[in-house]
């Protein structure tokens, strides 16, 4: 399965975000997004996934071009992680990870037991099998986000966009959910993710992507790209990069 | 109340065990004096054909006016409670009401406009369901037509600002209409009432509700998925404006057709399927029967109250408000947190 | 009689299922050409309101089998004891329900009767609980023009033909002598009055609203006149009443006539109060004027006929009135009684 996006103009009807913009994902890749707010990553996002129509250039997967894809056959191949968030209903983690299965639920019916089972798998990939009848509303912050991924994964999806999966998130949440992206992204699912701690980066991308306005200023691998110099020029503040064991460790220096 | 694991088996039959007494104790009571015996005798001569001896007028009160009557109220309270259950999940707010796209001011204005035209009542009701079904879809179509920012907030707005305008032709209407026999009639109709029910009436309604009920539960687990934000639907294959436009058409029906026979009944649609995700959970697929259980119940047991407590008829609209709020006060301070 | 045999089958048929079906014995029409079937004598009788209940008491009292509302202390002085005390009933569904159709079944009428509008609306109602009580539902026309018409019918229908004749030709005589007196009158010379309901007086019925037949009926001049889109009742301005500066002011309202015609410096201003031409509209045991709109409103009709027109209609209203309460209230009022009905405004 691959996606490739070929020179996009992204946007909204009135107003382009970015344009120029050209990659290329495949099974088993694992791609981070860079960008300061309102760099456009969440638009971006959209349009890759077929949620908003391209402005400019286009989108294929496998070659088609996403407005081409049926519904529900799009659905079975990509697969949107969001931010976690509160939801307005309580439903349990069991029927929240169940939805994921509605790409292959006809119409006028309901999950059938294999898809159940299919939910059930993607819970206990992701450990969460002791909170499979919780409440989704009562669980914490990064119970929630590891379910809307059990959910992508259930989906059966070869591609996985997850949208700032970090955010908001504690420090041990965010490792765990990284350990976790890492550990998907090994079994050959394509995973595109965009974050605000560029050291991420090294733990779970294999490629980097840095956007400011809408346009891609730098790619490459982690090494290549993450560096203080083209941070510093990415986010408008001082950056000190640090190597560690298994990556670097990129901190903004605050003056007084 | 909710955790853990929910019996739901018990739920079910608690409240299906609720509708049948209700449904006994309403064929009992009632301002014409008939004895158990008489009761039994008359649906033993109905069910069996037994030759019975019951007094005059007996069998009219039960099989046309007891009869139609429950068959009524349980179908109106089902129907309002079904568009209710919808329209919460689909507008992701547990405090929508069937009403909040106008259905109710518009048939509450073919009614007015019917009567105000003197027409008969077949042609009244009929005026009623249609005025329901063109509001919605003014409101639909404007709202569509509006690029909102979000496509169910424009909604709701419209839907306020189409109900307020149609309010204010039944307004006029009414201080058009002749004060001595028109007036009293639409006043009686806009509050609400089943005291007229015949099974004409049912003959009708029945029909339409159980279309309007067709759709919600084939798509019952798809409606779920409203609840979750658009990008995340429509991500995970859902067509969301081909379900939503289901969703509204079915609650539009149902809700029509119990306004065009009931007149406008408040509370139900908006306690009743709150009460329901609270004892199984918001799972639409199990939400819908027991919203469907609790709304006939309820709307059977006030129209029972409303005609047997007092002299006179109490409007139903009047006694679902009184009864209900306490009711909610009381499940949302016992209940742990409400519906989340 | 024909088809005995047959006759006697249904009968077993019917009874042995204890059905409501009345052996029909006589077709009846009502005011909207409705053909039903009566039993041949009928006993109870439900007034679907309180037009048809003055109706059905006029001609059989004997046969009310109550009123839509308990009759209060002061109005069932004027009426015999035994039936000022009959039970209340309610008024049937769709004009304000407070009935129940139970309630009604269980008081066991014979009929339903109902007297008022005769629109498709109330056509279809009276059809709906016919069916669904098996009890036979006439509606009669309550307009004043009709009312001999519906006077004659009903007494058939009540299976007291003379007693529905007589009064409908005490209603034909009253009208006729009405119509004759004042025809005379030239147009330039009618009353111009003004209806007031109302505390304050500023509501009031356009032409053609049931409410002022009786000043139709006199070919007074209504000053609130007629309009292109309602026939009932419309709020005003004062504003509007100054300028209409009617001769004479009727109203309904007991308050309005005692206290804000008096205290309210505008109406003292106009020239209709000046000259004391307001008048209360007597209302024991049913409104002389407008409510309710039935035939009751007869001797109002002579009462204002004086007052509109006193050249005319010289002769004393006391002797009139003991006839008609004799007549439709079955029970002639003394003088004193009298003369509390003509001064209502007076009351202790």
């Amino acid at each position: 399965m691959r996606l490739i996006a070929e020179n996009l103009t992204y946007g909204y009807p009135k107003r382009a975000i970015g344009s120029g913009l050209s990659l290329s994902l495949s099974s088993g890749d694992s791609l981070c997004v860079l960008g300061p707010n309102g760099s456009g990553k969440t638009t971006l996002f959209r349009t890759l996934l077929g949620l908003l129509r391209a402005k400019g250039g286009r989108v294929l997967l496998d070659g088609k071009e996403l407005a081409d894809w049926p519904r529900a056959q799009l659905a079975q191949a990509l697969a949107y992680v969001p931010q976690a968030h509160e939801d307005t209903f309580a439903f349990t983690v069991e029927e929240i990870v169940l939805m994921g299965r509605t790409a292959h639920v006809g119409l006028f019916a309901s999950p059938s037991a294999q898809d159940r089972e299919k939910a059930h798998d993607a819970i206990a990939i992701l450990g969460l099998t002791h909170l499979t009848h919780s409440i989704y509303t009562r669980i914490s912050g990064g119970e929630r986000q590891l379910t809307l991924i059990a959910r992508a994964l259930a989906q059966g999806a070869n591609l996985i966009v997850l949208d700032e999966p970090t955010a908001s998130l504690d420090f041990g949440n965010r490792a765990r959910v990284l350990a976790m992206l890492s550990r998907i992204a090994s079994s050959g699912i394509g995973i595109v993710f965009s974050t605000h701690h560029p050291d991420e980066a090294f733990v779970c991308a294999q490629r980097v992507m840095m956007l400011r306005e809408g346009h891609v200023i730098g790619s490459g691998k982690p090494h290549e790209v993450i560096t203080a110099s083209h941070l510093e020029s990415l986010y408008g503040v001082p950056v000190e990069v640090v190597e560690v064991p298994g990556g670097r460790a990129c901190l903004p220096i605050i003056r007084n | 109340m909710i955790s853990g694991s929910r019996n739901f088996a018990r739920l079910y039959c608690g409240a299906l065990g609720l509708t049948l007494a209700l449904v006994l104790l309403a064929f009992w009571l009632g301002k014409f004096p008939l004895s158990s015996a008489d009761v039994l005798a008359a649906v033993a001569a109905k069910l069996f054909g037994v030759p019975v001896h019951l007094p005059v007028n007996a069998e009219a009160v039960m099989w046309e006016i007891r009869a139609p009557r429950i068959g009524a109220a349980l179908l109106v309270g089902a129907g309002l409670a079904a568009a209710g259950s919808s329209y919460q999940g689909m507008f992701k707010n547990p405090l929508v009401s069937p009403d909040i796209l106008g259905v109710s001011s518009g048939a509450a204005l073919g009614a007015v406009l019917g009567i105000f035209l003197s027409k008969n009542i077949v042609m009244i009701q009929l005026f009623a369901f249609m005025g329901g079904l063109i509001a919605v879809g003014l409101v639909y179509a404007v709202g569509s037509a509006v690029r909102g920012h979000d496509p169910l907030v424009t909604l709701i707005l419209t839907g306020v600002v189409i109900g307020t305008l149609l309010g204010s032709f039944i307004a006029l209407l009414k201080y058009l209409a002749d004060p001595y026999n028109q007036l009293p009639a639409i006043t009686f109709w806009l509050m609400g009432s089943l005291a007229s029910i015949a099974s004409s009436d049912l003959v009708v309604a029945a029909p339409l509700i159980a279309l309007g009920l067709i759709p919600l539960y084939l798509l019952r687990w798809r409606i779920n998925l409203l609840s979750l934000s658009d990008d995340e639907a429509q991500a995970l294959g859902v067509n969301l404006t081909a379900t939503r436009l289901i969703v509204i058409f079915s609650a539009t029906l149902m809700t029509a057709a119990s306004v065009a026979i009931a007149g406008i009944i408040g509370w139900i649609g908006l306690l009743m399927p709150h009460i329901a995700r609270m004892l199984v959970g918001p799972d639409f697929a199990k939400a819908l029967p027991m919203s469907l259980l609790l709304g006939a119940a309820f709307m059977l047991g006030v129209d029972t109250l409303a005609r047997t407590a007092a002299d006179i008829e109490i409007p139903p609209g009047v006694l679902t408000a009184l009864i209900g709020t306490p009711f909610f006060i009381w499940i949302l301070s016992t209940a742990r947190r409400g519906w989340r | 009689m024909q088809l005995t045999t047959t006759r006697l089958a249904v009968f077993i048929f019917l009874a042995a299922f204890g059905s409501t079906c009345v052996a029909a014995d006589r077709i009846v029409t009502d005011s909207t050409g409705r053909e039903l079937a009566l039993p041949a004598i009928v006993k109870r009788v439900y007034a679907a309101g309180p037009p048809a209940s003055v109706f059905v008491f006029a001609i059989a009292p004997e046969k009310l089998i109550g009123w839509t509302r308990a009759m209060h202390t002061d109005e069932a002085v004027y009426l015999p004891q035994k039936y000022a005390k009959l039970p209340e009933v309610g008024r049937l569904t769709g004009r304000g329900n407070t009935a129940n159709l139970e309630q009604v079944l269980a008081a066991k009428p014979d009929m339903i009767v109902d007297a008022g509008s005769t629109s498709e609306t109330y056509i279809s109602l009276a059809q709906k609980v016919e069916t669904q009580t098996g009890i036979p539902y006439l509606l009669f026309d309550g307009r004043l023009a009709q009312t001999a018409k519906s006077f004659r019918a009903l007494g058939v229908a009540l299976g007291e033909k003379a007693r529905g004749d007589a009064l409908a030709n005490y209603v034909d005589r009253t009208l006729a002598e009405l119509h004759a007196k004042i025809a005379k009158v030239a147009t330039a010379k009618r009353p111009r009055v003004y209806y007031a309901r109302g505390a304050n007086g500023l509501t009031t019925a356009l032409d053609g609203s049931i409410n002022v037949e009786v000043l139709d009926l006199l070919n007074a001049e209504n000053v609130a006149g007629k309009s292109k889109i309602s026939s009932g009742l419309t709020k005003v301005s004062f504003e509007q009443v100054l300028a209409w500066n009617p001769d004479i002011i009727v109203t309904t309202d007991e308050v309005f006539y005692r206290f804000t015609v008096h205290q309210d410096p505008r109406w003292r201003a106009l020239a209709a109060v000046g000259a004391k031409r307001v008048y209360l509209s007597p209302d024991l045991p049913f409104g002389w004027f407008d409510f309710p709109p039935g035939p009751n409103r007869l001797i109002g009709a002579q009462w204002l006929a004086k007052i509109l027109y006193p050249d005319i209609f010289k002769d004393d209203l006391e002797p009139k009135v003991r006839t008609f309460y004799r007549l439709f209230y079955h029970r002639e009022p003394s003088s004193k009684e009298v003369e509390a009905l003509l001064n209502p405004g007076n009351a202790e």
